[in-house]
Order: C-alpha cells, then structure tokens, then sequence
C-alpha cells in the first residue's frame, strides 16, 4: 500500500516537473504559429484545391476573423491621425483594410505551390515586446519575415510585420502623415475603398 | 537503505517542482502590470521612419509617373511573356548565374568595408559555383557549411557603412528610385566589374549591352512583383516605393564604428 502511494507521488512529482520545465515554447509563438498555419491550410489544404479565389479570400477571412486582429498593426499605422477618423470611420477603415491585406495575400500565393515557413529564435526585446523572426520560400523564392509582437491586455498581439528590412507600419505612417497633411479622413476612407473594390475586381 | 534514498529524492523532486511552479506563477503575477498601453503603441514614434530630403519631388513624380506606364505597359508585358516561355528551372539557373556575376561588385564593398571574412566567404562561393556549379548556373555553395549566402554588399552600402549621407531622394527614369549616395555608387558598382562599361575588359560595348538586356529581363518578373506588392495597395505609391526603397537600403548597412582608432593609431598607442 505504501509502496502504491510512493509511486502515485512520484508520478504526480514528474508530471508537475514535466509540466513546468517542459513548457517551452512562448504563448506568443504559439499563437502566431498555429494562426499562421491556420491561414496557410486556408489556402492549401485539399478542400481549397476546388475553391475559387473569392471562396479561398473568405475561408482565410474567416480566420482571421477568429486567430488575428489587424487593429493593433493599423492603429499603430495611423498613429496620432486615429483621431481624425470618427467612430463609424475607424470600424469601416479597420474592416476594409483587413480586406485589403488578405486579397492581397491569397493573389501573392495564387499558382503557388505550398509554401515553407522556417521560425528563428524569438528575441525578446522587452518583456512585453518580442520580434519572431522566419523565412517564407515558395516557388524557389525566400522572403524574410519579422512580426513584432506586444503584449496588450488581450495577449500577444501582432502590431507590426517587417518584410525584407522594410516595415508595412512605418510605411503606411509615412503616407497617413502625409495624406493628413494635404487631406481629410473622408478621401482617405475613399481611397481605401477603391483599393478594397480593385482587389476584388482582380481576384 | 534503497528505500530511505527513494524518500530523499522524492522530498527533493517535490520541493524542487513546487518551487519552479512557485516561481512561475509569481512571474506571471508580476507580468500582469507590464502589458503594453495603447499610448505605448499607438502614439510613440515609430522606428524605420523614413526622412529623406526631397527637394526635387516635383520633378520626381513626373519621373514616377512616367516609369509607372514603362513598368506596367511594357516591362510587365515582357516579364510575363519570359515566365511563359523560359522553364522555371532555367529562369532560377540565370538568375543564380547573374547573381554569380556580380561577385567582383560585392568583393568590392566588402574589402572596401573591412570585411574580410565575408569577402573570402564570397570568394570561395565564387570558385565553387563557377567550377561545381557550371558557371554559376548552380549554386552548391549555399549548400556547404560556412558558405552560406551572405547578405549581398555593393558599392553604396559600403559608403553608407562610413557614414555618407543618402543626399537627396532621386527617381530615375526607367531605373526608378535612388538616392544621391546610390546614384554615385552606381557608376561605382560598374566601375568595380571587369565586364561592364566602363572599364570592361572587352572593346566594344556589345557585350556589355547584352549582359544587361538578358540580367534585366531576367530579373524583370521580381522586379514587377515587388513594384506591385508595394504600389498597387498604397495610399500614394510614390511615397510607399519611397519609404520601401529607403528602408530597405537602409536595413542592408553595416555601419561601422568611426569612433574606434584605426589599426596603425591602435599600433602607434600600443593597445
């Protein structure tokens, strides 16, 4: 009987152990890592063979939809000119936006084969900011990927993505700033509607 | 006394699991108030901001404009016509070859930059794809340990490296985006080649005109797709190829630090 207990403790003893040493990788890999596959099967998996380019733009909207927030990455963008947008326009340029960056992303891979995503190590920058770095090839091409993640109250978030040394965030604050020096909101909002309606168009 | 050991190590595991599952609960309480704020986020100033000066930009988007109908008017037709007909295995072979070419202008740099170790790196990738790898049409070398590709190195990365300033932003006609210290460098890149004008080893220029056709239309597929990927969703294009051009330029220097003394004061000082 003693001997039984002796064994059920140390077997409770090594899974607590297995279960703190063994927790290795980061939440906040975790979670682009499996939203990334998630968007990647979208497009790749054996369903989406058959699916046209608008179906496959809805099955990767619908994960993102539910694994990723793009608000954080456009906010960031827009910077100090978020407030020169009303409420109503906030939602509508969040939601076109995020239209625009997947139609993009399913015309980018449109004949591609699968691609392969290589994950470096993460670098922790602060405690609340890291940068995980990877590798996308497809089609013989290598693109170098850096997503720079914060830690906000709702998890991890993704609030920029470096592609080849170049950042999407500063590149788009470069032309808000200067959009807002010449324009207003509603012109803007405009012309992300023609970029939304054109990527439909095309796809 | 086996069993009196078994007890030991069972006290010690337990002890040692409580105390790591202890640790690690206290970190996650103390990480609680260390969440980004949107203030943090959302109003600092933002790193890889592109400040250019760009006195000409009048001028410059007229050029944009103008290579804008040559890109996608003409170049895009004759970049999807190549796609079409050259095999994507030969298409990867050029471009393998012509990235071998372009070895004297990255020896250049890196020897220009003090980088020695990557220079004998490239030297050696240069010997085994011109010999291994058929002319450079292959490129067993990304395949061998230590001679990895590194990240490639011209002329104006190696000005960059010293501390020139870009100068002013600059769009050239069908060549596109520059900068004062890339469009000097450019003379520069073609003065490092044994190939091209104007030092090239060959008399006349024909050669030296047929490398460039072929390496342009070989490179014209990437070169579209980029231009797209950064114009076709921007809010002004000449400004997204601006930044993107300078970001990316930027990304690619290895500055070095001026403040150290050079080899012979470091001799001179004994240290």
């Amino acid at each position: 009987m003693k001997h039984t207990t002796h064994i059920t403790l140390a077997s409770l003893v090594m899974c607590l152990l297995f279960a703190t040493i063994g927790h290795a990788k980061h939440p906040a890999e975790e979670k682009l890592i499996g939203a990334v596959e998630a968007v990647i099967d979208a497009l790749f998996d054996e369903q989406a063979a058959t699916l046209s380019a608008d179906e496959k733009r809805q099955r990767v909207r619908a994960v993102v939809d539910d694994r990723m927030d793009f608000s954080f990455i456009i906010r960031r963008a827009f910077g100090r000119n978020w407030q020169q947008l009303d409420s109503e326009q906030q939602v509508e340029v969040v939601n076109l936006v995020t239209e625009t960056l997947i139609t993009t992303y399913v015309e980018s891979f449109a004949g591609s084969q699968r691609p392969q995503i290589r994950y470096g190590r993460l670098v922790e920058l602060t405690s609340n900011r890291i940068e995980i770095p990877s590798t996308v090839t497809a089609n013989g091409r290598d693109v170098n990927l850096i997503y720079r993640l914060g830690r906000m109250q709702s998890g991890w978030e993704v609030f920029d993505v470096v592609a080849e040394g170049v950042s999407m965030v500063a590149n788009y604050r470069q032309q808000l700033d200067d959009h807002f020096r010449r324009g207003d909101a509603e012109s803007l909002i405009n012309r992300f509607r023609e970029m939304a309606q054109k990527g439909e168009v095309e796809l | 006394m086996i069993k009196a050991t078994f007890n030991l190590a069972l006290r010690i595991a337990c002890l040692f699991a409580l105390a790591l599952t202890s640790a690690q609960l206290s970190a996650e309480l103390n990480d609680e108030a260390e969440f980004l704020t949107e203030d943090d986020l959302f109003d600092e100033p933002i790193e890889g901001m592109v400040v250019i000066a760009d006195p000409l930009e009048p001028l410059n988007r007229v050029i944009f404009q103008f290579n804008d109908v040559v890109y996608r008017q003409a170049i895009e037709p004759i970049s999807r016509f190549y796609s079409d007909v050259i095999p994507a295995p030969v298409d990867r072979g050029l471009t393998r070859f012509f990235r071998n070419f372009r070895y004297p202008i990255r020896l250049a740099s890196n020897l220009i930059q003090g980088d020695f170790a990557i220079a004998r790196i490239e030297t050696e990738r240069f010997i085994v794809n011109s010999t291994a790898g058929l002319g450079g049409f292959l490129d067993p070398a990304s395949g061998m340990a230590g001679l990895e590709r590194p990240t490639p190195q011209d002329i104006g990365h190696a000005l960059g490296a010293y501390g020139m300033g870009e100068g002013i932003y600059l769009v050239l006609p069908v060549f596109g985006p520059s900068s004062g210290r890339d469009a000097l460098a450019f003379v520069g890149n073609r003065s490092a080649h044994p190939l091209y004008y104007p030092y090239s080893v060959w008399d006349d220029s024909t050669m030296d005109w047929t490398l460039s056709i072929t390496q342009f239309i070989n490179a014209s597929p990437g070169l579209i797709r980029g231009y797209r990927s950064v114009t076709d969703n921007a809010i002004d294009p000449y400004g997204a190829l601006k930044s993107s051009y300078i970001q990316a330029r930027r990304a690619d220097i290895r500055p070095k630090n001026l403040q150290a003394p050079s080899p012979i004061i470091r001799r001179q000082r004994g240290l």
